[in-house]
């Protein structure tokens, strides 16, 4: 099996912007008091964020690994 | 709960998981062991005793920075697809068998760099595996009932045993090939299993303190608002934090790759590189699963729990103050769970690495040298064994010493921020070329004086608790040296200020010897290995370059003794087949060195195959130049190979080609005397008859009626030789495209009814049915002089080659996209399998006829193909139809 | 005792020049149409002479000529192959098969006539 340099760029991609995303300054911009179902907002953020990065990665990889 | 039962679970458990290792193991090549599931759950070791207790003990006091060791594999399992498949590639290439390996490998087979990776790991490890084995003592405590627990000193402590029984297992499991290298599928099952225990332990303890103890997340948020410091645990806090979770995050992005235990399962254990296409997305959901309730469960202890119990087991105190005990027996059984898997896992790395990269290296190669294969596999499983007990002792005894002093959490950060001085010399030298064996060593090196310095100095201070004037002052009293705070840094925690300073300092180190001396030829010829590994894995042994002498018995030798004699005769046929070489070949090139080389890295490690090799081989320094050059050639050859090869594939094809065309060829023309026999046989027949006739008509005696029976069988034979010649002027036309096709919209109905009134009385004669069933009203275009010369024919053979009186022929229409098809069919003979493919060449005529004497010319059906030809239609009969013969062709039909 | 003459040949137009040639000679003519026929013929009428197509439907006149050979009645018999193949090898192929001429088509009536009556002569 195999996946074309193309399709593995959008994986480091993700992981890149993951790292930013996850680190000042962005993180701080979830930094608040709000809360949903108990979660604090800087959990929501974390939580959600992680959720959909492996989301796209499994879609990524569905995909285009083959 | 008594703690006899309690120690009679845990045996049972032990027990259980020996047998699991036992089945899977002999489940060889099963998919049960060898699929991405099982790759996923191995890489949950990495959720230790620190995540399962750990994580909520930080959560509880210390807030977020927790989730940072995993948001770190997260960030870097997208990355994998690239990083861990270039690792995975090489390290399978190469038989690499651990973390040290690689790094050595990657430097050249340089042995201290080997020994020097193999004790970083071990300076970070064996504490950790020291916390791992608090963990269950403390938390065998909390489950058991105290008052029957007597303390009996070392062995009475239910640790030790439990340390010795984990020795064991992997002494069983982890040695029972010499081949490190190799995958331990027991082992990996019994992982596997575990990584689902503590996972689903932890999420059952966490729906439990939240649904049950608590009214849900949203009730237990409300209720944990008002404690003092709820503020500082559910946020981030300032920007002096961002750099603490920053670095965290960068410490466990390192770990994930770097830490022994990771390496393995992840690099060694893999099975098949496509595993990496399910954990890439799997394995940050377990990550992300774990996580989930790790606040909550924290929040509740806050609330529920006095201040002064110890906040890592929360998760056991909160069932146990509600005396559930069966739930406490759970969680305990998982983190006991991750506990095993962790320090199996472990020690069977660095055994490895202690065995290949430090023991026999340094010390028993000599031995091994003597020794027989027998005897060599014994002593390098005994000296495993040893090092694998030797490492749970040392760790059990670090444990006894120091444990009291030390959090899981934090001890599991030293580790991390030990093994992160790898990171430079492993990511750097993966990706750059310029990487030098000694820039490694000195990087290493100095990263690990700054973590001593800074952080593992001020814990032993802290741990043996004598007020040391350096920690808190400075060396020599200079404020800026202060361990914790170097160069007055003073906001980051002695982890993050560790990390900062080690790698930095290291980094450099290891950039700037790069860049100031080269590394020798063979550094470099291995960094291209590395690097471009891409292009040289095609090349496999003939990527490495090595100038000098040696000989294949000595090679041969050396091999027996390590792989014995069977392994080795095997392993040099198939080398000798793969490069076309010689049985008989005396002196051995650079590929064998390279393939030996590989063979004997997975038993004793590439430093100890190196100094093997270089034992028996002369070898000549060569100039990187040279090196380059040389690899450069390879390539070029490999690429030449393949080149030669297509070519004369395509060779062997054409000349195939041209066989099958020369045969063609010679059959046109024995077709084409055969044809010229059998037209000037036809041509003479009716000749002979008119000579003869004639000659008789001298006869003036003749009765008159006679007279003219002769002279009209002149003229019916002048008429057949007319026909004939016809005949064969018009097959030339047709051939040569001279005849101008008379091309008009018609209907396809009318044009075969016409022909099937021109034959119509040979039909009668014979007595054979002509059937035609109309069809629509179907409009070809087409020269329907042509077309009914096409049908005509068509229609005779088949009468010719059906039986009289019995003979039926149907004639079909049928619509297709662009055409129309026309189909004859007879219920005759049929044709013959070996004549479908020369009935439409011109004088080809069937050798089955049954009669020797060809019947009609031999032209009717090349003179058809010619004609449906120049319609742009085709013809062709029908394989499949078994009743007679089908013969069908194809017309334009009219726009 | 009239001379009896077996004529095989499947091209009925030849046949019946021959045949008129050879009753207006004071033949008996026997006409066969195929080799299986002609040897039915020869066996019954034991001609003297048999003038023998080779390209023939059934038994060709290679076969029909061996066939012949093997019956010692007709030992005495003459055989004349008279045939559209006209290259050397063919000839000679028939009259290594035992014929004891061989004319190639298209012959003269006239030519056949003579031949056959020097071979019974």
């Amino acid at each position: 099996m195999k996946m074309k340099k193309r399709h593995q760029q959008k994986l480091v991609v993700l992981g890149l912007v993951l790292f930013l995303l996850w680190n000042v300054p962005f993180v701080s911009i979830f930094d608040g008091e709000f809360q949903l179902f108990g979660f604090p907002a800087f959990y929501i953020f974390i939580f959600l964020s992680w959720l959909l990065a492996i989301v796209i990665a499994y879609r990524i990889l569905k995909k285009f690994y083959e | 709960m008594n703690n006899y039962l309690l120690i009679v679970i845990i045996v049972a458990y032990l027990a259980f998981l020996f047998f699991l290792a036992y089945w899977a193991e002999k489940q060889k090549g099963r998919k049960l062991v060898n699929n991405p599931y099982v790759y996923v759950l191995s890489l949950a070791i990495y959720c230790t005793a620190w995540t399962y207790y750990g994580s909520v003990g930080s959560a509880s006091h210390s807030g977020i920075s927790f989730l940072a060791i995993y948001l770190g594999p997260v960030i870097a399992l997208p990355l994998w697809i690239v990083v861990m498949r270039k690792i995975i590639r090489i390290s399978k290439q190469h038989k690499i068998s651990s973390i040290a390996d690689f790094v050595s490998l990657r430097y050249g087979n340089n042995r201290p760099l080997g020994a020097l990776v193999t004790l970083t790991c071990l300076l970070g490890i064996i504490p950790y595996i020291s916390l791992q084995l608090k963990a269950v003592s403390e938390t065998f405590a909390l489950v058991a009932n105290e008052t029957s627990y007597v303390d009996m000193g070392v062995f009475g402590d239910s640790t030790f045993y439990i340390a010795l029984l984990i020795a064991i297992f992997v002494a069983f499991f982890g040695t029972q090939s010499t081949d490190a290298s190799k995958g331990k599928r027991g082992i990996m099952a019994t992982i596997a299993l575990e990584s689902i225990l503590k996972l689903v332990f932890f999420l059952v303890i966490g729906i439990f303190v939240v649904y049950i103890l608590f009214d849900g997340t949203t009730d237990l948020y409300q209720k944990a608002v008002s404690t003092p410091n709820f503020q500082e645990l559910s946020s981030f806090g300032g920007l002096e934090n961002g750099f603490n979770w920053m670095f965290t995050i960068c410490l466990s992005f390192f770990a994930i790759f770097l830490l022994p235990r990771q390496f393995h399962v992840a690099v060694v254990e893999n099975q098949d590189i496509d595993h990496l296409k399910k954990a890439i997305w799997l394995f940050p959901l377990y990550l992300l699963l774990f996580n989930i309730f790790v606040i909550f469960i924290a929040w509740a202890g806050n609330l529920s729990l006095p201040a002064d119990v110890n906040n890592d087991y929360y998760t056991l105190l909160l069932p146990l103050q509600q005396g559930h005990t069966t739930l406490a027996l759970m969680v305990f059984m998982g983190g006991f769970s991750a506990v095993i898997s962790m320090i199996v896992v472990s020690t069977l790395a660095l055994s490895t690495m202690v065995s290949n990269n430090i023991i026999i290296p340094y010390g028993f190669i000599k031995k091994l040298v003597e020794g027989n294969p027998h005897e060599n596999a014994k002593s390098i499983k005994s000296i495993r064994r040893i090092a694998i007990f030797l490492l749970i002792i040392v760790a059990y005894f670090f444990y006894e010493r120091f444990s009291n002093q030390l959090s899981l959490y934090s001890i599991g950060l030293v580790a991390f921020v030990i093994i992160a001085q790898l990171a430079p010399s492993f990511f750097l030298g993966l990706f750059w070329r310029r990487g030098t064996a000694k820039a490694a060593k000195a990087g290493i090196t100095i990263g690990l004086l700054i973590v001593v310095y800074t952080l593992l100095v001020p814990i032993v201070v802290n741990a043996l608790s004598t007020s040391s004037t350096f920690v808190e002052k400075g060396l020599f009293g200079y404020e800026w040296l202060r361990p914790s705070q170097l160069f007055g840094l003073d906001y980051l925690t002695p982890e993050s200020n560790a990390f900062l300073w080690s790698l930095s300092f290291n980094s450099l180190t290891f950039i700037g010897f790069s860049l100031v001396a080269k590394g020798n030829y063979r550094e470099r010829n291995y960094a291209e290995m590395f690097v471009h590994h891409e292009n040289y894995e095609n090349l496999q042994e003939g990527a490495f370059v090595w100038k000098g002498e040696a000989y294949v018995d000595d090679i041969k030798r050396l091999l027996n003794r390590f792989l014995g004699e069977q392994r080795t005769l095997r392993a040099l046929t198939i080398f000798n087949r793969k490069y076309n070489i010689s049985e008989a070949e005396e002196k051995a090139d650079s590929r064998l060195i390279n393939f030996s080389e590989k063979l004997l890295t997975g038993t004793i490690g590439s430093a100890s195959a190196k100094i093997l090799l270089a034992s028996v081989s002369k070898e000549k320094p060569i100039s990187l130049v040279e090196v380059l050059n040389i690899l450069e050639e390879n390539k070029e050859t490999k690429a030449n190979n393949k080149l030669l090869f297509e070519k004369s594939k395509e060779l062997s094809q054409m000349a195939l080609k041209l066989q099958m065309a020369n045969e063609e060829l010679l059959q046109q023309d024995k077709l084409k005397d055969e044809f010229l026999d059998t037209v000037a046989h036809e041509l003479k027949t009716p000749i002979t008859s008119i000579k003869a006739a004639s000659e008789i008509l001298e006869d003036e005696d003749m009765p008159v009626l006679l007279r003219q029976q002769f002279l009209e069988n002149i003229s019916k034979d002048t008429d057949r030789l007319a026909k004939l010649i016809n005949n064969i002027l018009d097959l030339e036309k047709l051939s040569s495209d001279r005849t101008e096709l008379n091309i008009e919209t018609r209907s396809i109905n009318s044009t075969v009814k016409k022909a099937i009134q021109g034959v119509e009385r040979i039909a009668m004669q014979r007595g054979a049915k002509v059937d035609f069933r109309e069809s629509d009203y179907l409009q070809g275009m087409y020269d329907e002089d042509r077309i009914l010369q096409v049908l005509t024919n068509l229609l005779s053979n088949a009468l010719k080659f059906t039986e009289k009186e019995k003979g039926i022929i149907r004639i079909v229409i049928a619509e297709e996209e662009n055409d129309i098809a026309i189909a004859v069919e007879d219920n005759g003979r049929g044709i013959p399998e070996e004549d479908h493919n020369y009935i439409f060449e011109k004088f080809y005529q069937s050798k089955n006829q049954n009669t020797k004497k060809p019947q009609g010319s031999g032209f009717g059906l090349a003179i058809c193909k010619r004609i449906v030809e120049r319609h742009q239609g085709s013809i062709w009969a029908d394989r499949e139809f078994q009743k007679g013969a089908r013969l069908v062709f194809t017309l334009p039909k009219s726009a | 005792m009239k001379k009896k003459i077996l004529i095989v040949d499947d091209e009925p137009n030849i046949v019946m020049s021959l045949e008129y040639a050879f009753k207006k000679k004071a033949y008996e003519v026997f006409i066969a149409r195929d080799g299986t026929e002609a040897l039915e013929i020869a066996g019954e009428q034991l001609p003297h002479v048999i003038l023998l197509d080779i390209m023939m439907p059934k038994l060709d006149g290679y076969a029909t000529l061996k066939e012949l050979r093997k019956n010692k009645a007709l030992h005495r018999t003459k055989v004349i192959f008279l045939s559209a193949k006209s290259k050397l090898a063919d000839i000679e192929k028939g009259l290594q098969l035992g014929a004891d001429s061989y004319i190639t088509k298209p012959f003269s009536i006239k030519k056949v006539l003579t031949d056959v009556d020097k071979m019974i002569a």
